[in-house]
C-alpha cells in the first residue's frame, strides 16, 4: 500500500476513533464523572469549611489527612479541566 | 407501493419541515439569539455544564431519547392501515414533536438550564409542579408496566435471545475496564464487544433459554408472567446498584446497537425493495374494533410527540448547548430522528413481515392480536430487512429481538430508578414520612404497582390488555408533553411573541387525549375492569387539571400579570 | 503496676513540688522515672533547679525530666506532616497544604490535642525507656479533651471512610478495577484509623496503669474545685489515687496560723469524708528547690 494512501487511511481511522469517542464514549465518561463528583463533594465541603473559618474540633487529629484531601481536591479540579482553582485560597 | 418510495416521500416532507417550519420557530416563536451566552458557558463546571459541539450533542440527545416506544406504537397502530399511522407520524413530528422537543430545550436554556419539573413551578406555578410529579408518576408506572410485557413477550417468542441479553452486561463491563485500563481509544474494544454480542446471538440460537417447562398454561404463572415477575425483581435490585456499574455500561452498548439497527433497517429497505402490502386504510377490521379516532393519537406517542423527550431536553441537553441556534438542530432534528424510527417501524410491520396483503390481514386480524403481536411483528419485519442484506432469517430475528429488548430494558431500569425518587418526592409533599425516607419502601411501591398492571389478565385476550395499557401509557406521555408545551407556550406568551405554533399542538394533544380517556373509561366501566377504570379516571382528572392550569396560566400571561416572575425581560 | 501518676490541682497548690519530690524519691529507690510538666511557666525546671527541654533529659541518677508544650508539639506535627506530604502529593499543592495546616492548628483545642499527643508518646515509651511517668498537670483539662475526642473523631472517620470507599470505587471502576478494594490500601483512611486506635489505646492504658493525685491546700475554694475534678475523672473512668492536702499548718502554730488551723480542720474533715485515701503534707519551710531539698516532702509521699 502506498505511503500516501496509508497516511490517508490512518487519518480517517483516527477521525473515526475520535468521532466514536465523542459521540458514544463521552456520555459514559460524563456519567462517571457526575457520580464521582457527587462523592467528592463531602471532602470538598470539609476543606472549604476550614477555609471559611469554621472550626474543626478534631483539627489536630486530622492534620495528616489534610495533604491527601488537598491533593484529591486538586486532582479533582484538574480532571474537571480547571488547571487552577483560586477561590478562597483553597488550592493552587 | 414500494417501501422505498414511502421513505423518499417522508424524507422530503421531513426536510421541508426542518428547513421552513423549524426556521420559523427559531426566528419567530423562540427568537433564538446567538449573542446570548448559554448556561453551558455561564455555569460551566466540566461535569454537567459543558458546551458541546452540536453534532456530538445531537448524538447524545438522540441516543438518550431513542427507545422502544417509537417502535411498539406504530407496530400496533398500523392495524388501522398504514395511512392514518403515517400521516400522524409525519404531521405529529413536524408540527408537534419538533415544536415540543425544540421548545423544551430553549425554555430550559433561557431559565438557567433547569429541568422541566422545576420550570413548571417557575413559569406556571407551584401547583403545576405537583401536577407534573403526578403525571410523571403515572407515566413511569405505565412505561414500566408495558415495557415489562414487551420484553417478556419477546423472551417467550424468542428464547434464543435470552442468553445474549444476559451476556450483554459482562461484555459492557469488560469493555469499560479495558478502555480505562489502557486509556486508549475505545473504538476497537467497543466494536469487538459488539461483535461478541452478536456472536453470542449465534450461541443463543444453540442454547435457547425458555421457561416453558416450569410455567403453567394459563392462570397467574404463565411463561410470560413469570418473566414479568423476574424482570421486576431484577429492576428492584438493579435500582439499588450505582448507575455506573450496570445501567451506564448497558446504555453504552445500546447506543452502538441503535446506529447498527438504523443502518440495517435503512440499508435493508433500500436493498430489498420491499413492497408495502398493508392497505392504506384497513377496511377489514372486525366490527367491535376500537376506532382509530382518537386512539391513534395515544397509540403512537414517541415518534409523533412524546413528553419523555422534554425530560432529556431540559435535563441534560440544555446544559450542554453551545449556542442557542444549535437548539434547532438538536431538538427539532432529534424529533425528526424519532419520526424516522417510527417510520422504520411502520415499514417493518407493513412491508417487512409478510409478502402478501392477505397474509398481512391474517396477522393483523383484530386489535387484540395487533397489540399482542406488535413487538414480534416489528422484530420479524426488521429481521426480513436484515435478511435482505444476507443475514440468515433466524439469526436476524434474534438480532432484532435483542435490539428491542436492550432498549426496553434500559428504559425500565431508568424508569424504576426515577420512579423511586418520584415516589419519595410525592410522599414528601404528602407528608408520608416512612415512605419519603426509605429507599426500600419507595422502591417496593415503584415496582409493585406496574407489576400488578402488567399481570392483569386480559379479559381472555392478553394482547388486548397490553394494547389498552399501551394506550394509557400513550396518554400519560401526551399529558407530559402537554404540560411541557404549556410551559413553552406560557413562556412564549410572556415574551410577547405569538404562541400559536405551540398552542395548536397543545390543544390538539389535550383534546385527543381527553377524548381517548373518556372513551376508554366508558369501555372499562362497561366491562367491569376494576383496576383499569379507576386508573383511567385518575389520569382523566389529571388531564382536566392540566387543561385548567394551562388555560389559567396562558390567560394570565396574555394579560401581562402573572404569579411568577418572568426570568427575562419581555422582548418586542 | 502503677506506671503513670498524674499530679493535678489548681495553680499554686504545690503540685509541681510534690510531683518532683515523688519522682525524686522513686528514682532514689531505683525506679527509672520521668517527670514531665505541661505548665508553660517552667516551674518544674525551677523546682529541679535545672533547665529543661521538650525531650526528656537526665537530671539525676535514674531521673529524667522534661517540659512539654502543646504549641511546640503542634509546630512539630505540622512540619512532620509537611515533610511526609512532600513525598506523597504533587509539588504544586504543597503551598496549599501548608496554608491549610497552619490554619488548622489555629483551631481551638489544637494545643490541647497536641499536648495529649505528646503525652501519648511519653506514655507509650513508659516501660521501655523509663518505668514510671510522673505528670505535673491539670489532668481534668487533658481528660476532658481525651474523652471528647473519640466522639468527635468517629463521625469524621466514618463519614470520610464512606466517601472514600464510594469515590474510590468509582475511580477504581473508571481506572479499570471493579469491586472490592479491600486489599487496596488507602493511606488516608489508614492514618485516621491509626489515630483512633492510638486514642483508644491511651484510654485503656490510663484506665489500667494510671492514678490521678489531686493536690489541694486546705481551703474551701480548692476543695470545691477538687471535688468537681474528682467527679469528672470518675466519669472518665480514670482511677483516683490518694488526695494530697498540701501545706497543712502544724499543731504547734500560733497566731494567724493557729486560726488557720481551725479552718483547715474543717476542710480536712470534709476531705476525709469525701475521699477514701488522703495524705497530708505539712507546711514546710524554705523555698523548695533542688533535688536535695525535695527529700523532705518526699518522705510524706513515701506510701503513695
Amino acid at each position: 500500500m502506498s505511503g500516501r494512501l496509508r497516511t490517508r487511511l490512518l487519518g480517517w481511522w483516527r477521525r473515526l476513533e475520535r468521532g466514536h469517542d465523542l459521540l458514544l464514549v463521552a456520555r459514559w465518561r460524563q456519567g462517571l464523572r457526575k457520580e464521582a463528583r457527587r462523592e467528592d463533594d463531602t471532602l470538598r465541603a470539609l476543606l472549604l469549611l476550614e477555609s471559611l473559618g469554621v472550626d474543626n474540633p478534631v483539627a489536630y487529629e486530622t492534620l495528616d489527612v489534610v495533604p491527601y484531601l488537598v491533593a484529591d481536591f486538586h486532582a479533582w479540579h484538574r480532571r474537571m479541566g480547571r488547571d487552577e482553582f483560586g477561590d478562597a485560597g483553597v488550592c493552587c | 407501493m414500494p417501501a422505498i418510495v414511502m421513505v423518499l416521500i417522508v424524507g422530503v416532507l421531513f426536510y421541508l419541515g426542518y428547513r421552513y417550519y423549524s426556521g420559523y420557530l427559531a426566528r419567530r416563536v423562540y427568537a433564538l439569539d446567538d449573542s446570548r451566552p448559554t448556561p453551558a458557558h455561564t455555569m460551566r463546571d466540566g461535569v454537567d455544564f459543558i458546551p458541546t459541539n452540536k453534532h456530538v450533542l445531537f448524538g447524545h440527545h438522540f441516543t438518550s431519547v431513542a427507545g422502544a416506544a417509537p417502535i411498539v406504537g406504530p407496530a400496533i397502530a398500523v392495524f388501522w392501515g398504514w395511512g392514518p399511522a403515517l400521516v400522524w407520524v409525519v404531521v405529529g413530528t413536524i408540527f408537534a414533536a419538533g415544536v415540543h422537543d425544540f421548545g423544551a430545550i430553549v425554555v430550559s436554556v433561557r431559565h438557567k438550564a433547569q429541568s422541566i419539573g422545576t420550570l413548571t413551578r417557575e413559569v406556571i406555578n407551584t401547583r403545576a409542579r405537583v401536577l407534573f410529579l403526578l403525571i410523571i408518576f403515572f407515566l413511569l408506572t405505565l412505561v414500566n408496566a408495558v415495557f415489562s410485557v414487551v420484553i417478556s413477550n419477546l423472551f417467550v417468542a424468542n428464547p434464543e435471545a435470552v442468553l445474549p441479553i444476559l451476556l450483554e452486561i459482562p461484555f459492557a463491563i469488560a469493555i469499560g475496564q479495558y478502555i480505562y485500563r489502557t486509556r486508549s481509544a475505545a473504538l476497537i474494544p467497543s466494536l469487538i464487544g459488539v461483535v461478541l454480542l452478536y456472536a453470542s446471538i449465534l450461541l443463543g440460537q444453540e442454547l435457547p433459554i425458555s421457561l416453558a417447562g416450569i410455567a403453567a398454561e394459563d392462570g397467574l404463572f404463565t411463561e410470560r408472567n413469570i418473566w414479568v415477575i423476574l424482570l421486576f425483581v431484577y429492576t428492584f435490585i438493579a435500582a439499588r446498584i450505582p448507575v455506573w456499574v450496570l445501567l451506564q455500561p448497558r446504555d453504552y452498548i445500546n447506543s452502538h446497537q441503535l446506529f447498527i439497527a438504523l443502518g440495517v433497517i435503512g440499508l435493508g429497505v433500500l436493498v430489498g425493495w420491499d413492497t408495502i402490502v398493508a392497505p392504506m386504510v384497513n377496511d377489514q377490521t372486525p366490527d367491535n374494533s376500537p376506532s382509530w379516532f382518537p386512539l391513534l393519537f395515544v397509540t403512537i406517542a414517541c415518534g409523533a410527540i412524546s413528553g419523555f423527550h422534554s425530560l432529556v431536553s431540559s435535563g441534560t441537553t440544555s446544559k450542554q448547548l453551545d449556542k442557542e441556534s444549535d437548539a434547532r438542530y438538536v431538538g427539532y432534528f432529534g424529533a425528526i430522528g424519532e419520526g424516522a424510527l417510527a417510520l422504520g417501524s411502520i415499514l417493518a410491520c407493513t412491508a417487512g413481515i409478510v409478502a402478501t396483503t392477505a397474509d398481512w390481514h391474517a396477522a393483523y386480524s383484530d386489535f387484540g392480536t395487533a397489540s399482542g403481536d406488535a413487538t414480534s411483528n416489528f422484530v420479524n419485519g426488521v429481521a426480513h430487512f436484515a435478511g435482505n442484506l444476507g443475514v440468515p432469517e433466524a439469526t436476524a430475528v434474534v438480532f432484532a429481538a435483542v435490539v428491542v429488548i436492550s432498549f426496553a430494558a434500559t428504559t425500565m431500569d431508568t424508569g424504576v430508578r426515577l420512579q423511586r425518587y418520584i415516589v419519595q418526592e410525592i410522599a414528601e409533599i404528602a407528608r408520608i414520612r416512612p415512605v419519603a425516607r426509605s429507599l426500600t419502601l419507595s422502591g417496593i411501591i415503584a415496582v409493585l404497582i406496574p407489576l400488578v398492571l402488567a399481570l392483569l389478565p386480559g379479559g381472555g385476550e392478553d394482547g388486548y390488555t397490553f394494547g389498552v395499557l399501551w394506550q394509557l401509557f400513550g396518554t400519560t406521555n401526551q399529558l407530559t408533553a402537554g404540560l411541557a408545551l404549556a410551559v413553552v407556550a406560557v413562556w412564549v406568551t410572556k415574551s410577547r411573541r405569538n404562541p400559536i405554533a405551540v398552542l395548536v399542538p397543545l390543544v390538539f394533544l389535550v383534546v385527543m387525549t381527553t377524548w381517548a380517556l373518556i372513551d376508554n373509561l366508558l369501555t372499562f366501566v362497561a366491562e367491569g375492569e376494576w383496576v383499569l377504570a379507576p386508573l383511567d379516571a385518575i389520569i382523566f382528572v389529571l388531564a382536566v387539571w392540566l387543561i385548567v392550569e394551562a388555560a389559567l396560566a396562558l390567560r394570565q400571561a396574555r394579560s401581562g400579570s402573572g404569579t411568577s416572575e418572568p426570568v427575562e425581560v419581555p422582548e418586542s | 503496676m502503677l506506671l503513670i501518676r498524674f499530679f493535678g490541682g489548681k495553680g499554686g497548690v504545690g503540685k509541681t513540688t510534690l510531683a518532683a519530690a515523688f519522682a525524686t524519691a522513686q528514682a532514689r529507690r531505683g525506679v527509672r522515672t520521668l517527670v514531665v510538666s505541661t505548665d508553660p511557666a517552667h516551674s518544674l525546671g525551677d523546682v529541679l533547679d535545672t533547665p529543661l527541654s521538650e525531650e526528656p533529659r537526665a537530671v539525676a541518677d535514674r531521673l529524667l525530666a522534661a517540659e512539654i508544650s502543646g504549641e511546640n508539639q503542634a509546630e512539630r506535627r505540622v512540619s512532620e506532616v509537611l515533610e511526609d506530604a512532600r513525598h506523597a502529593v504533587p509539588r504544586e499543592v504543597l503551598p496549599a497544604v501548608e496554608r491549610h495546616l497552619r490554619r488548622a492548628v489555629d483551631s481551638p483545642g489544637t494545643v490541647e490535642s497536641a499536648l495529649l499527643d505528646r503525652l501519648t508518646d511519653l506514655v507509650e515509651r513508659t516501660g521501655r525507656e523509663w518505668d514510671l511517668l510522673v505528670v505535673d498537670s491539670a489532668p481534668t483539662g487533658h481528660m476532658l479533651r481525651l474523652l471528647s475526642l473519640p466522639e468527635l473523631l468517629t463521625p469524621w472517620i466514618e463519614g470520610l471512610a464512606r466517601n472514600r470507599r464510594k469515590a474510590r470505587d468509582i475511580d477504581g471502576y473508571a481506572d479499570g478495577l471493579l469491586g472490592e478494594r479491600s486489599d487496596e490500601r488507602d493511606p488516608l483512611l489508614e492514618r485516621l484509623h491509626a489515630r483512633r486506635r492510638r486514642l483508644d489505646d491511651l484510654r485503656e492504658r490510663l484506665r489500667r496503669d494510671a492514678r490521678v493525685h489531686l493536690v489541694l491546700v486546705p481551703e474551701r475554694l480548692p476543695l470545691a474545685e477538687t471535688e468537681r475534678a474528682a467527679d469528672r475523672l470518675a466519669e472518665a473512668g480514670l482511677p483516683l489515687g490518694a488526695v494530697l492536702v498540701n501545706r497543712v499548718a502544724g499543731e504547734d502554730e500560733s497566731g494567724v496560723l493557729a486560726r488557720r488551723r481551725g479552718q483547715e480542720r474543717a476542710v480536712l474533715a470534709r476531705v476525709r469524708e469525701r475521699f477514701a485515701d488522703v495524705v497530708t503534707v505539712p507546711l514546710l519551710p524554705g523555698g523548695l528547690a533542688g533535688a536535695a531539698e525535695l527529700d523532705e516532702p518526699a518522705c510524706w509521699l513515701a506510701d503513695l
